[in-house]
């Protein structure tokens, strides 16, 4: 994790996927927020008690955390896109009012930036 | 037989002699009553020892058939009879059986003064004939009504007596089988080893078998047999009496239970990767998604000739087809029905196979999972099948461990003498002890309804067992442990 290089509100990308977060890093570069990307949900969390945030995308299924369980140790209310490679979660997040959607992987890069469109800074947007 | 009486005096030493007679004897006058007669008489017409007859009439004292008056009758005319074999219904209903004779016995002048019969029972030897005759006729039976195969063959394997039930099992008549056909004939070569193996036992413990082999049918046709055989003498020389089962219908029937079993176990296989398909699609979609978004991001790299970064994402690309087709290959490799023939696979291969299902499972929840393979041996069998056990039990240890605090689960191949262990040990809460031996049963589950078929473990163990091997639980483990023992 490296700080970013301004206070703006960041978009974290969170998979225990090291290379999703190198690819998504890229994908998401230049959408008008800093990106930072995490393959542990700890260091994610770490970072929402310090730095601001603008929206999370986080991978459901990791080996230390889930990533609903991230979400229930979640202290700031924030858009929350979660991705899953596993098939048939999308009753289990239905219900929970602090997940704003849901995608399944493999989705297209494209769909991701649609959902977070409304949470980037307008000027900046691409 | 003629009978003279002179005077007194030698009447008294006849009938003394009469007494010592062991057959019954008895003197009549021409009007049929007892002048004489001895014990043996009384006896044999079961009337009590000591009975005073004299005097009596015969017909007064014994219910005499017509048939037998006629005798006497014809006697007393000059003429001499007697049977063999003849009955007497006793006045207390018991039948005797006697043999007799009657005969005239003249007075001093020459004429015909009465009649001398002498009657022997012998009820015990007809009885000893009939009940003779009667073994041998079951005897006859069993051999003629046998559902197994009887035959008496020479120590040179010429065939003596044989019965229908092995007539049918060969497929020869039995004319064809008298007319010197010979166990060797209808013996595959094949066998010679086998055969010398029996002749040796026969040689020292007089018996043979129970020895499978196959016959050579008259049409051509082998056909499968149990034998089981004993040494015989005859006039000082050696036969071998054979016991020959027909084992075609219990063959077709193992056929089809091992078919069945088989079936079993590919369906079981099946069930197991339904219940693996979550983590299956995991392992695919991870990399379809690396995939799109390194290609969506390529044209811009593309256009700013970032050559480094194009390199990072064609490799990239590259590694997460190759993993995604690493779990497809792993898929179909473990879908396939057995192969026909068992073949020497190495250990190593086997726990690979198993590992490349479930490892993205196990460590993506969150499982620590350490894999020892120190063996380089290889067990003869059928790999799918073996990986399929080792699945099993990982896929277990996986649901037990996902839920302990402490989540981890541990497989270690070693050699152990002439065998090759693999043990599966998890941190789950473990087997209760009263359900130690119940987790081989079929239908035994300790997961919620739908979450497992239950048959999983007795399935593994059929398979280990039908490898020669043994599937059992440590319970001496401080932890839940299955060990797998395999001849390598």
């Amino acid at each position: 994790m490296k700080p970013p290089p301004t206070m703006l509100p960041a978009i974290l990308y969170i998979d225990d996927e090291a290379m999703l977060c190198r690819v998504f890093q890229r994908v998401l570069d230049g959408c008008g927020a800093p990106i930072v990307t995490f393959t542990d949900p700890e260091l994610a969390l770490a970072y929402t008690r310090e730095h601001p945030v603008a929206a999370i995308v986080c991978d459901y299924r990791m080996p230390a955390l889930s990533g609903l369980e991230l979400l229930e140790r979640l202290e700031i209310e924030v858009p929350f896109v979660l991705i899953s490679g596993d098939i048939g979660i999308a009753p289990i997040v239905q219900s929970n009012p602090r997940v704003t959607a849901v995608l399944a992987k493999p989705f297209q890069p494209e769909a991701l930036l649609a959902l977070l469109q409304p949470y980037l800074p307008a000027s900046t947007a691409r | 037989m003629r009978v003279v009486v002179g005077d007194e005096g030698a009447g008294e030493l006849l009938r003394g002699v009469l007494h010592t007679l062991r057959s019954g004897f008895a003197v009549f006058d021409r009007d049929m009553r007892y002048v004489a007669y001895n014990e043996a008489w009384l006896e044999a017409h079961g009337l009590p020892p000591g009975r005073d007859l004299l005097g009596l009439r015969h017909y007064d004292v014994l219910p005499i058939r017509d048939e037998w008056r006629e005798v006497h009758r014809r006697c007393l005319e000059g003429g001499t009879e007697q049977r063999s074999k003849d009955f007497f219904d006793r006045p207390d209903g018991k039948r005797e059986h006697l043999r007799w004779e009657v005969t005239p016995w003249r007075a001093a002048g020459g004429s015909i003064a009465g009649l001398v019969i002498y009657a022997e029972r012998i009820t015990e030897q007809v009885e000893a004939e009939r009940r003779l005759a009667e073994r041998e006729s079951m005897i006859r039976d069993l051999f003629e009504q046998s559902p197994v195969g009887l035959n008496l063959c020479s120590m040179q394997g010429l065939w003596i007596e044989s019965n229908p039930a092995f007539l049918g099992i060969i497929g020869y008549s039995q004319a064809e089988a008298d007319g010197g056909l010979t166990y060797w004939q209808l013996t595959p070569r094949k066998y010679d080893a086998d055969e010398a193996i029996q002749l040796e036992n026969l040689r020292l413990h007089r018996r043979y078998g129970p020895y499978e082999k196959e016959f050579i049918r008259k049409d051509g046709r082998l056909v499968p047999v149990r034998l089981n055989g004993f040494l015989v003498e005859r006039d000082g020389e050696d036969f071998i009496w054979s016991l020959i089962e027909d084992l075609t219908a219990q063959r077709a029937l193992e056929a089809r239970l091992e078919e069945e079993r088989v079936k079993a176990i590919h369906a079981s296989k099946l069930a197991m990767m339904g219940e693996m398909a979550a983590s299956f699609a995991h392992e695919i979609n991870n990399p379809l998604e690396i995939i799109d978004a390194f290609a969506y991001t390529l044209k811009e790299a593309i256009a700013a000739g970032d050559a480094a970064y194009l390199d990072e994402a064609l490799a990239g690309i590259r590694a997460a087809t190759a993993r995604a087709g690493k779990i497809v290959h792993g898929l179909r490799k473990f879908a396939r029905e057995r192969d026909d023939a068992p073949t020497e696979v190495a250990i190593a291969t086997i726990v690979g196979d198993a590992m490349d299902l479930c490892r993205a499972r196990i460590r993506t929840h969150g499982v620590e999972l350490e894999v020892k393979v120190e063996t380089a041996s290889c067990v003869r069998g059928h790999a799918v099948e073996l990986a399929q056990v080792l699945v099993n039990l990982l896929n277990n240890a996986f649901d037990a461990a996902r839920v302990a605090p402490d989540k981890w689960i541990r497989l270690v191949a070693v050699d152990r003498g002439d065998s090759v262990v693999i043990t599966v040990e998890d941190s789950g809460a473990g087997v209760p002890a009263h359900l130690d031996d119940d987790v081989f049963r079929p239908f035994f589950t300790t997961k919620p309804v739908g979450a497992g078929t239950g048959l999983g473990l007795s399935i593994s163990r059929s398979i280990i067992e039908s490898h020669g091997g043994t599937l059992t639980f440590d319970r001496s483990a401080p932890h839940t442990r299955f060990v797998v023992e395999l001849s390598r």
